[in-house]
């Protein structure tokens, strides 16, 4: 049991994987949506790149963790776990399918990530709305 | 403001941009400038400082509301290509680099707007890129596309740009059979990751590690040529 009486589980290859993903990590490619790498970089690279255990949250509970900026894109925990990157199930007080990919390191790895992504939900904020309201490069 | 004359092929250029108190930044200033020296806040309109041929590219260089040292580095230095004459403000800008200059606009507004982006953009406590890291991005854009013009080869922009939660960037160049994805950091750092792609839908991946960033504009464009 965890800290909130969360049950932990072992993640194995037959479970499945949210990621929220940031406007700005997402693109639109052939017509349709692509994740970025750089969805699985953190801004400090020690700790583990954290995702929510399908059946404990659903995608929209996911989602919830983030704000309107932030879609969420589903993979198979087969490919973190087969590419020398285990998955621990850390649940905390207001997400209980939080877990972490471990040892997320090199550009390799990180792309394998990416690739398999499917997006099942699109933010509904878009990067513009991040820039600093004083910079207009339109005038 | 400006004055210019024009030839066939080269277009000379008189810069001129205004400090809040409106006067003429010397050459001087604008080397040290382009040194990163002393990173003065220029808080500078960059008014009308090319007034002929003007395009949509060159537009977004006039920034009048720009207020950081990166969107004026941008404006100075991504059109780097841009020679400063010697003892005038006079640059000389060659016609092919200002067609060159519109085939990257869109890749190059971009980076200006990630210059403007806020701390935290990602609600995970992401870093706004650092304006080594676009200047650097901004070079690279230049590099690949000498290198693909040295090639003989058309100009190829990246697909994509975006911000790195630790305050780098990342441009990405695809294609049906290669997608290369280059990481600016924030210490100006470049590595990248050249991927083989096969009709099966696998892949193979060739990460370079920290490489020059002459080094990774050379491999990028080779990549590119071949592609």
């Amino acid at each position: 049991m965890s800290e909130n009486n969360v049950e932990r589980i072992v993640i194995t290859r037959g479970h499945f994987l949210f990621r929220r993903i940031a406007s700005f990590e997402m693109e639109i490619r052939d017509g349709a949506p692509y994740v970025l790498s750089s969805a699985f970089r953190r801004a400090k690279e020690e700790s583990g790149v954290s995702v929510y255990v399908e059946g404990i949250e659903t995608a929209e509970e996911a989602r919830s963790h983030g704000s309107a900026h932030h879609g969420i894109a589903m993979f198979s925990a087969a490919v973190p776990l087969e590419n020398e990157m285990p998955v621990v199930h850390m649940p905390v007080s207001d997400a209980p399918g939080h877990a972490e990919i471990m040892q997320v390191s090199g550009d390799s790895k990180k792309r394998k990530l990416a690739r398999a992504c499917s997006v099942v939900i699109m933010p509904t904020e878009f990067p513009e709305d991040r820039l600093r309201s004083s910079i207009s490069l339109d005038d | 403001m400006v004055a210019s004359a024009q030839s066939q092929s080269v277009l000379p250029l008189k810069l001129q941009y205004s400090d809040p108190q409106n006067s003429v930044v010397s050459v001087e200033k604008f080397r040290a400038f382009k040194a990163n020296k002393g990173h003065r806040r220029p808080s500078s309109k960059i008014t009308d400082w090319i007034s002929t041929n003007r395009t949509d590219d060159q537009r977004q260089f006039e920034a009048r509301k720009a207020n950081t040292d990166v969107v004026v580095y941008m404006a100075l230095h991504s059109v780097g290509m841009m020679r400063v004459g010697s003892g005038t403000a006079q640059l000389t800008v060659d016609h092919r680099v200002l067609v060159n200059t519109q085939l990257v606009s869109a890749a190059l507004r971009r980076l200006t707007k990630l210059a403007a982006l806020e701390p935290n953009w990602d609600d995970e406590g992401a870093e706004p890129p650092a304006a080594l890291a676009i200047a650097r991005a901004s070079l690279l854009l230049e590099l690949v596309n000498e290198f693909l013009t040295g090639f003989g080869i058309g100009i190829h922009p990246p697909d994509t740009s975006a911000p790195l939660p630790n305050g780098g960037i990342q441009l990405e160049w695809w294609s049906t059979t290669t997608d290369i994805e280059s990481f600016i950091e924030p210490d100006g750092a470049v590595h990248c990751l050249f991927v083989d792609k096969f009709p099966s839908g696998e892949e193979t991946h060739l990460e370079s590690g920290k490489i020059g960033i002459s080094a990774a504009a050379e491999a990028i464009a080779s990549r590119l040529r071949s592609a």
